[in-house]
């Protein structure tokens, strides 16, 4: 399962806070979910170190970027809840 | 060829008589056979032969005539058959027989006159027959000789043999035999005396008959008993009465009692008196039989069988009638506190073979098994029994009910499988057990199981088989966890043995749950396998004793990710106890858990590294640090958890913010209505780099995770202190910050790296700031700092002052003025808004000794970003703060005033 | 940055006025770094 076609199928979306979310909890996109979200983390990790800024900083300047970009017909999540682009 | 006999041979009896008296009937028929047989050899009147019912084949010669097979039928009933007749001499008539069988034929029941004697000018004769066959008897040879009216008879069987000796003139008679009593009952030891005289005319039969038992008993039982048995016959009246001098052995370790046995009377016909007196001792207790017969006939009575002893307790009172018997409704007390009953009086054939319906109710402690349809057949040496049993009662907490129907044998169980359904709080499961094919000698039992316990669906495959007073067995049974929203499905396989009361799970049982999703958690498999053996008293509620090895995978959430956890659980009945690690973070939990109330509580203790590794699912990135916690948890419909926390040398990074040097001791209360927590003495922190390094941090705290309540807040920065008694945050509302000592050096030092610093000042200063701690920043409003003694101020000439200077005149005056002052009043307003802009207003009085001490007045307002101008700072000394980092043990640290952009 | 500097009556105190004004352009840096990984970091 690879993240595009889980964010085709809908099983995971964007999140304000840089995070990958988990729409439809399954085994395969929990795993990948967890597996992304440690990549991002440790990217937004150095950027923080490298800008002095914190992560979770980075990590929602990350999450606003990636909602704007989410490609239509993908779910994002706004004030709380899975919405379709 | 001499003539044959010339008198009709008397008819047979009817009835299968005395053994002796058949065989000199049985000689007469012979004789007359032979004769027609001879008759219708010289003749071939074959067809007249088939009248009588005879049937020859197989005619010659072999050293005189014979015949090699013959059969006679009665009215069509074989009444004899028999092969290899020969007639090997004539003087005296010498005839031998191979095979002789008789058979008993059905005979309209009349009453029985007394035999009469063979005719007395017999010619001298001798038969032998090599093996005569008669019905209930084993297979005998025999010989009889003839001569003026004096017979001798002679039989044989293995070692058993009679002589009888009949002088036909005078009628008299005696005979002698030696029984062995194994050919009575396999088994049985020693020998039967009979010794017997009387005599038999036309007309008149008596006898005397004495038997005595020598040496009696069963094997493997020591006892050897002596009996007597005395019977007497005059014409149709006959007495018999047998007594036993000592105890006889019986199988078992059964014996009967000594005493009269057996009394009875009677005429050809019938039994006129019988008494029966069988009393028997064994293992299990007494059996006392009485029979009394009603007054004329064997035909009906009653009796008494009496069951006394420490396991065994019954009164059943019995009567027999026209062949068939009844016992009146009883209740015997059986092993082990059972009881059978049967309410309606039971009816049984008194027969060899047939069969009576038995309904019967058994109780056995809360067990009641019924059984209505129930049916008994018997014959020929088996029996079987068919019905409908049905159970229902409680035992070892558990609500059991069952159904069977089917046959059983001594080969075994056979019909439908067997239904139980057993029931206890929150366990509904149904059992069906196939019967057929179980021996009885060692029952292997196969059993499905289907229910559920609380609301996990339960199913799989029981075996047992019997070892003794034990059983032992597996376990295949498989179930899904319902609280799985995927997967958790759940097998177990376990070896068992034990016998009521004490159940046993042997090592290597393993109950293993596969991958699943709980909640938005995808839980890894886990297994639990016995590692000692587990007991358990099997009843509902009460626990089990053993240790178990859990060995999970871990876990895996969007956040963060649980690694592989295992460890050793100790079963302690309703307490447990569990020391489990989790390899990859070092980590060592001491669960321990008991039965309480309704619910459980127990104690927890976590002393685990603090590392990155945990830190995937949090903000700040753990560096070192070890947490040791011991807390106390109660469950009863909902959870509860107290307890402290103790973290010492701990370091982390938020980013580009380094803590170090963190240690303190914090209480928690926490249950679904929320979490309490508070410093336990004061948390301490080396060092916080924001840009800037805040050391010697202390405060105590009160939080329920959304209001943190902050006390005696101090720390060092700046060259100086800052301290507050109180915070709250969030708060909107201005907290009174002090500040002290501040180094204006320090201040200013924090310019460094952005342009060469156009002021220099140095000395103390100090005061308040009001600090508005809000959820996402930090502002100041009307903070106010005054020197702490002497300031001094220098303006360096340095490339970008002589650039201003040169700019214009007026600046270079003032630069000139400034270049050096004694500074004794200075005077700072500060405020910051939450985005991180500060606007301080700075006026500065005092003299330039250079310019004859030329009082000076400084308006100095600054306006910049402190948050960028600390996040700039993080960046640019990366290298000396490695180096501080180095110093101080490493490590970054949470923050305190940190905002968001 | 720019300074401002006026001038004021020797032996009567003189008062000088300083303004400074710091600004950091800190935050683009930031953004731009989290623009290239949203975009070819193949981890969005």
């Amino acid at each position: 399962l690879d993240l595009g076609s889980a964010k085709t199928q809908g099983l995971v979306g964007e999140q304000p806070d840089g995070y990958l979310g988990v729409v439809k909890s399954t085994p395969d996109a929990v795993a990948l979910a967890a597996d992304i979200n440690a990549k991002r983390r440790e990217a937004y990790d150095a950027i923080a170190k490298k800008n002095g800024a914190t992560i979770d900083q980075v990590a929602a300047l990350a999450g606003q970027k990636a909602i704007d970009k989410a490609a239509p017909g993908t779910y994002v999540k706004a004030n709380g809840q899975w919405v379709k682009k | 060829m001499s003539q044959p006999a010339d008198h009709t041979p008397a008819t047979p009896p009817p009835r299968p008589p005395r053994r002796w008296r058949r065989l000199a009937v049985l000689v007469l028929t012979l004789l007359l056979l032979l004769a027609l047989a001879l008759l219708a050899a010289a003749w071939g009147g074959r067809w007249w032969l088939q009248q009588q019912g005879l049937q020859l084949s197989g005619l010659g010669w072999q050293q005189g005539p014979g015949i090699a097979r013959w059969q006679w039928r009665q009215q069509g009933c074989l009444t004899a058959e028999g092969s290899g007749l020969r007639i090997s001499d004539w003087q005296p008539l010498r005839i031998e027989l191979q095979q002789l069988q008789l058979f008993s034929c059905p005979q309209a029941a009349k009453t029985r006159q007394i035999p009469s004697p063979p005719a007395a000018d017999l010619p001298a004769f001798q038969l032998h027959i090599a093996r005569l066959q008669a019905a209930a008897l084993p297979p005998l040879a025999l010989a009889i000789r003839q001569q003026a009216g004096h017979w001798q008879l002679q039989a044989r069987q293995q070692q058993n043999q009679l002589q009888l000796d009949y002088q036909r003139a005078a009628g008299q008679w005696h005979a002698t035999a030696l029984l062995h009593a194994a050919s009575l009952y396999p088994g049985m030891l020693g020998e039967l005396q009979l010794r017997g005289s009387g005599r038999w005319l036309p007309g008149t039969l008596s006898a005397k008959l004495e038997a005595d038992g020598r040496q009696l008993g069963y094997q493997g039982q020591p006892q050897r008993a002596a009996a007597r048995l005395q019977l007497g016959l005059d014409n149709r009246q006959w007495q018999l009465a047998s007594s036993l001098a000592q105890p006889l052995a019986l199988p078992a370790g059964w014996q009967l009692q000594a005493g009269h046995v057996l009394q009875a009377g009677g005429d050809l016909d019938s039994v006129h008196s019988l008494q029966v007196r069988l009393l028997a001792h064994g293992p299990q207790g007494s059996v006392d039989l009485q029979l009394q017969p009603d007054h004329q006939s064997l035909q009906q009575g009653s009796g008494l069988l009496q069951l006394a002893g420490s396991t065994l307790q019954g009164r059943i009172p019995l009567r027999w009638a026209k062949r068939q018997l009844t016992l009146a409704p009883a209740s015997l007390r059986l092993p082990q506190g059972a009881v059978l009953r049967w309410p309606q009086a039971l009816q049984l054939p008194l027969a060899v073979a047939g069969s009576g319906r038995l309904p019967f109710r058994l109780h056995y402690q809360q067990l009641q098994l019924n059984s209505d349809d129930s049916t008994l057949r018997w014959g020929d040496g088996s029996w079987q029994w068919q019905g409908a049993l049905t159970l229902a009662g409680k035992h070892a907490g558990y609500r059991l009910d069952g159904r069977w129907q089917g046959q059983l044998g001594p080969q075994g169980a056979r019909g439908k499988p067997l239904d139980l359904h057993v029931q206890a709080p929150q366990l509904d499961i149904r059992a069906s057990l196939p019967v057929d094919g179980i021996r009885p000698q060692q029952p292997q039992l196969q059993a499905d199981i289907r229910g559920h316990y609380q609301d996990c669906p339960l199913q799989g495959k029981l075996s047992a088989r019997q070892q003794g007073t034990r059983w032992q067995g597996d376990i295949q049974a498989s179930s899904r966890l319902p609280f799985y929203s995927q997967g958790g499905e759940l097998q177990l396989t376990a070896n068992w043995q034990g016998q009521p009361g004490n159940w046993q799970l042997l090592p290597g049982s393993r109950l293993a749950i596969g991958q699943g999703m709980l909640g938005g958690v995808l839980l890894k498999p886990l297994s639990l396998t016995a590692g000692s053996v587990l007991n358990s008293d099997g009843s509902v509620g009460h626990g089990a004793n053993g240790s178990l090895q859990l060995e999970a995978a871990g876990a895996v959430a969007s956040r963060w990710v649980l690694p592989a956890l295992n460890g050793r659980i100790q079963l302690a009945g309703n307490a447990a106890n569990a020391s489990l690690q989790l390899p990859a973070w070092r980590s060592q939990l001491q669960l321990s858990a008991r039965r309480q109330g309704s619910g459980a509580a127990g104690s927890l203790a976590i002393d685990t590294p603090l590392s990155a590794a945990m830190s995937r699912g949090l903000d700040v990135t753990l560096q070192q640090g070890q947490l040791a916690s011991r807390l106390q948890w109660r469950w009863d419909k909902q959870w509860q958890l107290n307890g402290n926390a103790d973290i010492s040398g701990l370091a982390l990074d938020w980013g580009g913010i380094l803590a170090s040097g963190g240690k303190g001791r914090l209480s928690l209360a926490a249950s679904p209505a929320g979490v309490q927590l508070h410093s336990d003495g004061p948390l301490q922190l080396a060092l916080l780099d924001v840009g800037t390094p805040l050391q010697d941090i202390r405060l105590a705290l009160r939080s329920d995770l959304h209001d943190w309540q902050l006390s005696d807040v101090q720390a060092r920065v700046l060259g100086g202190s800052v301290s507050a008694g109180q915070l709250q945050w969030p708060s909107s509302a201005f907290q009174p910050v002090t500040v002290h000592a501040i180094d204006l050096a320090a201040i200013t030092a924090l310019q460094k790296n952005e342009q060469p610093a156009t002021v220099q000042l140095t000395g103390r200063v100090g005061g308040l700031l009001p600090l508005q701690l809000l959820p996402r920043g930090v502002a100041v409003q009307n903070g106010l700092l005054r020197n702490e003694g002497e300031l001094t101020l220098r303006v360096p000439p340095g490339a970008s002052v002589r650039a201003m200077a040169q700019s214009n005149q007026a600046v270079q005056l003032a630069l000139d003025m400034l270049s050096e002052l004694d500074v004794n009043d200075f005077q700072a307003t500060l405020n910051m808004a939450a985005s991180g802009v500060l606007d301080a207003q700075v006026t500065l009085k005092g003299v330039n000794p250079k310019q004859n001490r030329q009082p000076v007045v400084l308006n100095y307002s600054h306006s910049e970003n402190i948050l960028e101008l600390l996040r700039s700072l993080r960046i640019s000394d990366d290298i000396s703060r490695s180096v501080l980092q180095r110093q101080s043990g490493g490590g970054t640290r949470n923050p305190v005033t940190e905002s968001k952009p | 940055c720019t300074p401002r500097v006026a001038l004021e009556v020797p032996k009567e105190p003189i008062t000088i006025n300083l303004n400074v004004k710091i600004d950091h352009e800190i935050r683009l840096k930031v953004e731009k770094d989290v623009d290239s990984l949203t975009t070819d970091s193949g981890l969005f």
